[in-house]
């Protein structure tokens, strides 16, 4: 299975229970990624290929467009569940290798998101904004 | 370009017109410290062709640490390369 397939399939519930639409795939040279969009939250689970790090993102959306990634304001999951105090499980080696490592991973992700959809998901991207300030304070 | 996250490091060259180092399929099947080789190999290159180093440097919203960021940052400090240029975010 894929990244991407794998990742339509964990993340399908962002479809069905949250009401978000997607995924737009994208792709670049070292990346690919599925972005999802309710309203104006938009989250993005990303391959870094030459890395092998998955990651789940969360950017609150300015006039429905994705602001520039250099900007401030994009959220990453995992550190989000750190502050909560909920590990994500991995390997000695942060990086998977396989592509059964990748869509363990993805499950992984997945899983987490879940356990923080009512923070993470309800709300018209003015809890993104609530969530980063509580990632600095 | 250099720099952690590969999509934001895309984003970023997309924006200024820089090139990223691209990895080919037959590489991409290597072992991790051969396509380390390979990925320093290439800007190794670009170095000697005297190209300007953008380094777009960590992804501070991010926890993990990017290896081939790492060995790429580690090249240019030990050459001491004069065009290496570090984008303030």
């Amino acid at each position: 299975m894929t990244f991407v397939e794998s990742a339509r399939n964990a993340f399908r519930f962002l479809l069905t229970e949250f009401g978000f639409a997607g995924p737009r795939i994208e792709s670049g040279p070292a990346s690919i990624s599925l972005a999802y969009v309710n309203g104006r939250t938009g989250l993005r689970v990303e391959l870094d290929v030459r890395e092998q790090v998955v990651d789940v993102v969360l950017v609150r959306l300015t006039d429905g467009t994705w602001p520039p990634r250099s900007q401030l304001g994009w959220v990453y999951l995992d550190r989000v569940a750190r502050s909560r105090g909920i590990a994500l499980q991995s390997g000695v080696f942060r990086y998977p290798q396989t592509q059964d490592e990748i869509t363990d991973r993805v499950l992984e992700e997945a899983r987490v998101l879940r356990a923080l959809a009512d923070e993470l998901l309800l709300g018209d991207g003015e809890q993104i904004d609530r969530i980063r300030v509580s990632l600095t304070s | 370009m250099i720099g952690e996250t590969s999509a934001r490091v895309e984003d970023f060259a997309k924006r200024i017109g820089a090139e990223v180092y691209t990895e080919s399929e037959d590489v991409a099947r290597l072992s991790l410290g051969e396509r380390a080789a390979a990925n320093i190999d290439a800007l190794a290159e670009r170095m000697r062709e005297g190209c300007t180093i953008y380094d777009l440097g960590i992804d501070s919203d991010r926890d993990v640490r990017g290896f081939f960021y790492f060995v790429e940052t580690g090249l240019m400090e030990v050459s001491q390369y004069p065009h290496w240029v570090k984008i303030a975010q």
